[in-house]
């Protein structure tokens, strides 16, 4: 008796394109935290060559630069939002044979908007092809995005944990070195 | 909502019209960390582990998965439920039609039940007391008389039936003894004795022996079979107890610098008195003599001529000297761990008589209960209560978190320590060591359990008395007249464990106590064996090959593992003829592969030609140096005096680099011109055996030995072992000062670099 053995993958939603963030400000309540770096700094132009992982800092310093590859979605990324769109996005490149092929098993298990996190699983004969059609993805409601798939492990438990890791050098960093 | 769904905060509580809220990022953050977090654990937990799977490995047993009678009652309700749920048929008790045929002969079982009770009675109360031999082998004693035939030709230790049921027993020295638990326990063994807990033995198998009489025939004879060096003011005093060899009085040869032959190694404790002034001479005196049963006839038949000449010499004689034999009236329980202390504190009630200071010294130095804070050799005489009467709160952890050895620093304890043996009065002999101090008669179970519930109704008449004042009284502070106090003696031993010597009658008792919290592993030879190993010590019998127990033994193991080989097919066995060791020799092993081969090792020509049916006799068989730097500063005086030919000496090996030598492996000294190749590995570690870099091993010329035990030591992180080198081999091939040598297990072609370290 084979056991069925499925890949979860954990990705993250980055926007190229910034189109609503104005700035970045500390939050009222703990003006001391952040204040001084944050406000030193003149209001930087932000462009989609400064914000995409792999780009130039520019202008932008790293908690910056941290700050907008993770930031949260925009309005329009919701749960639903992304479960149509990477489905149709494997409709549109692997036809209705691929499509078709991981209708079944694939689902979107977890996706947060406040993170743009989220974690899929697929059964593990096709996670390539889900995997694939991700990084085909370029819109997703309307908003341009670009998918990085950080985790892929064969347990729920290890994506989660690879998640919470990451999640802590975020918080680590921003509000650690203080 | 499906429990495997992680809540997620949705964007706006971060991105508010533009702003990108650095604090509220941070905090979506954390909290999609403490979601996912969560999601693990709910996950884990809706898995539907069954009771049984959770119960720990030790305790888990197959029926369990139908019979809630299997499994420890604080699963029981759980389980109930689960049968439930699962549907699983319980067995059904059996009704039988009632006839009258049935109801005669239930009757008639039932008469005879009763008759049998009432004989059991009438002899359980003469019988209090074990038997003891007095200048005469005891007879030994049959433990559950049930199984009566079953012990025909072999002794029973007290715990049989508690070990039986969870380890592999087998059969040495007339007695069975659990040879290693029925799970695997390597890495658990070591671990219970380096970090955790705390590991149990039974070694009521340990031959005791009571010497009484006249002060200085006792010291005399004591003098004689440990050289003297059992008598020292410490030990006369019973504040220590001596463990170090006993010697063969009778192989000398001549007066002084007889030949050293020891029959192995033995726990000496005299009596404590309190003082040695005065005429002691014709003082009557006891000196308690534990050995190990392999060397218990040896130094039995010693001991017993001692006595007789003692008794019948001219001058001073002592006619009313006697050797007792206790083997089977003083049983013992072994402990190991850094924790042996606070199990023994924990799980037993000690008999304090009231005095608070002892008490509350006792509690102090059984909280960080490491014996090796406790001086070698140090003695208690202590009384405990009957195990079964004193409430012990079964499972309580916390007693074993890291944080509570923080909080106390190693000089409160001693402190404690040092109180406890100064108020205890260890200068008060130990009733054990009499008969009548040893004869307190064991309960039924029932009755000691009507005590334990007399007890709690006493404490909770006694916190209701105060009012609900919080004070809750110590159950060991409520004494009845009818409580049994059970004379003990706590030794601590050079392996760095505590033997706890107690009334054979009590040791399963007190035993079942101490094992009973699951955290406590208990442990056969193999696990004593593996604790000593890793410590570097010697185990006896293994390690002592120039004792006559260790040559049996090692001949024991020789036919067992012949026989093995002899049984497999050739496909799947070393074939020792064909080994091609490539350093210029003839193919085939050095020596007889199944055992260290002594005879080959002393007494093969130059060439290392052996001619194998020459049988070690009594005049050439090798014999142990106990002594070594005594021998090696007078060894030009000493050589005339002492066979130094078939001398051996115990080393310690510590592998460098890769290998763990297995028991039978050969040793080589390092031939001086090979001696920078083999250095060199210890620097290069590339230079690995496939490579033609590696040496060859030495030639069979070079042999100075065999390793008795090895392993792989968790402790070291390398391989390690204990070996006994030929003395002769090792001054023709180097030396004593040069310390490394080539290590090759039987049957391999590599011999791997080591370091000796004499012990």
């Amino acid at each position: 008796m084979v056991r069925f053995k499925s890949r979860y993958i954990l990705f993250t939603v980055h926007y190229p394109v910034l189109t609503d963030i104005d700035k970045i400000c500390p939050s009222d309540d703990n003006a001391s935290d952040y204040a001084t770096r944050f406000q030193v700094r003149k209001a930087p132009s932000l462009s989609d060559r400064n914000i995409l992982p792999g780009g130039k800092e520019g202008n932008l310093g790293k908690e910056m630069r941290m700050l907008l590859q993770r930031r949260p979605a925009p309005d329009g990324v919701t749960l639903n939002a992304v479960n149509t769109a990477f489905r149709d996005a494997l409709n549109r490149n692997f036809g209705d044979l691929g499509a078709g092929l991981v209708r079944a098993s694939v689902s979107l298990k977890y996706f947060s908007p406040a993170t743009s996190t989220g974690i899929i699983r697929v059964s593990r004969d096709h996670y390539r092809m889900v995997w694939a059609a991700l990084t085909f993805l370029n819109e997703i409601g309307g908003v341009k995005v670009m998918v990085t798939v950080d985790h892929v492990s064969g347990t729920m438990r290890k994506c989660e944990k690879v998640a919470i890791s990451k999640n802590i050098k975020v918080v680590r960093e921003l509000s650690g070195d203080l | 909502m499906n429990a495997r769904t992680i809540l997620s905060q949705p964007s706006e509580s971060s991105l508010k019209q533009g702003q990108l809220d650095v604090g509220a990022f941070v905090s979506s953050r954390k909290y999609e960390i403490q979601q996912l977090s969560a999601s693990m654990r709910k996950s884990k937990a809706i898995q539907k582990q069954q009771t049984f799977q959770v119960v720990p490995r030790s305790l888990r047993r197959r029926a369990a998965s139908h019979h809630v009678r299997f499994l420890p009652p604080r699963f029981r309700e759980q389980a109930q439920q689960e049968y439930k749920d699962s549907g699983i048929q319980l067995k059904p008790k059996k009704r039988r039609r009632i006839t009258r045929l049935h109801l005669r002969r239930d009757t008639a079982l039932k008469l005879k039940y009763f008759a049998r009770q009432r004989k059991a009675y009438h002899c359980n109360r003469k019988r209090s007391t074990y038997p003891v031999g007095i200048n005469e082998l005891a007879t030994k004693v049959i433990m559950e008389r049930k199984f009566k035939r079953r012990q025909k030709d072999k002794t029973w230790l007290p715990t049989h039936l508690w070990h039986a049921k969870r380890a592999h027993m087998i059969k040495k020295w007339g007695y069975v003894i659990p040879s290693h638990p029925n799970e695997k326990c390597f890495r658990r063994t070591h671990r219970a004795s380096q970090n955790g807990s705390g590991i149990v033995f039974d070694t009521s198998y340990y031959a005791t022996m009571i010497l009484q009489g006249n002060h200085d025939s006792v010291l005399n004879i004591v003098n004689i079979i440990s050289r003297g060096k059992a008598c020292g003011k410490t030990y006369l005093l019973g504040d220590r107890a001596f463990e170090g060899p006993v010697y063969n009085v009778y192989r000398s040869t001549a007066g002084e610098g007889s030949v050293e032959s020891a029959f192995g190694e033995a726990v000496i404790y005299f009596e404590p008195t309190t003082d040695l002034e005065g005429s002691l001479a014709n003082k009557s005196r006891r000196a308690l003599i534990r050995v190990h049963p392999a060397a218990f006839d040896d130094t039995w038949k010693m001991l017993m001529s001692l006595v007789k000449t003692t008794r019948e010499q001219e001058l001073n004689s002592d006619p009313d000297i006697e050797l007792q034999d206790c083997r089977f009236s003083i049983g013992s329980i072994d402990i190991f761990g850094p924790k042996s202390l606070t199990v023994i504190g924990h799980n037993l009630r000690l008999n304090v008589e009231k005095d608070v200071t002892v008490l509350g010294a006792w509690s102090m130095a059984t909280l960080e209960g490491d014996p090796k804070l406790i001086p070698l050799g140090a003695v208690f005489p202590l009384k405990f209560f009957d195990p079964r009467t004193i409430s012990t709160p079964s499972r309580d952890r916390k007693l074993f978190d890291s944080e509570h050895r923080g909080a106390l620093n190693h000089t409160m304890v001693c402190k404690g320590l040092n109180d406890f043996a100064r108020n205890l009065g260890s200068r008060t002999p130990s009733p054990l060591l009499t008969t009548e101090g040893r004869s307190i008669r064991v309960e039924h179970a029932k009755i000691a359990h009507g005590r334990l519930k007399q007890r709690r109704a006493a404490n909770s008449k006694a916190v209701d008395a105060t009012k609900g004042n919080q004070i809750r009284l110590k159950l060991e502070s409520l004494v009845f007249n009818d409580d049994v106090s059970i004379p003990a003696v706590m030794i601590r031993r050079a392996s760095g464990g505590i033997s706890l010597l107690l009334p054979w009658q009590w040791v399963a008792i007190f035993f079942k106590k101490l094992v009973l919290p699951a955290y406590t592993m208990c442990g056969g030879l193999q696990q004593y064996h593996q604790i000593l190993s890793e410590r570097m010590l010697p185990y006896f019998p293994d390690d002592y090959p120039g004792t006559s127990a260790g040559q049996v033994e090692e001949r024991e193991k020789m036919t067992q593992r012949e026989k093995e080989w002899k049984s497999r097919p050739r496909s799947k066995k070393v074939i020792y003829d064909a080994l091609d060791l490539r350093n210029g020799e003839k193919k085939g092993e050095v020596g007889n592969p199944f055992a260290c081969d002594w005879s080959y090792l002393l007494h093969a020509d130059a060439r290392g030609e052996h001619d194998p049916s020459k049988e070690l006799s009594d005049l050439n068989e090798p014999w142990m140096i106990t002594n070594l730097a005594g021998i090696l500063s007078e060894r030009n005086k000493l050589r005339k005096e002492l066979n130094l030919l078939t001398a051996v000496f115990t080393v310690q090996i510590i592998m460098i680099g890769r290998g763990a030598p297995r028991p039978g492996a050969r040793i080589y000294a390092i031939p001086v011109r090979d001696r920078s190749k083999w250095m060199k590995l210890k620097w290069n570690r590339k230079v690995v055996p496939e490579s033609s870099e590696y040496p060859v091993c030495p030639k069979s010329a070079f042999l100075i030995g065999f390793i008795t035990s090895g392993g792989f030591n968790l402790k070291e992180g390398k391989g390690s072992g204990i070996a006994s080198l030929s003395w002769a081999k090792v001054e023709q091939n180097g030396g004593f000062n040069y310390r490394y040598c080539v290590v090759r297990d039987v049957g391999e072609s590599i011999g791997r670099l080591a370091l000796y370290k004499p012990l």
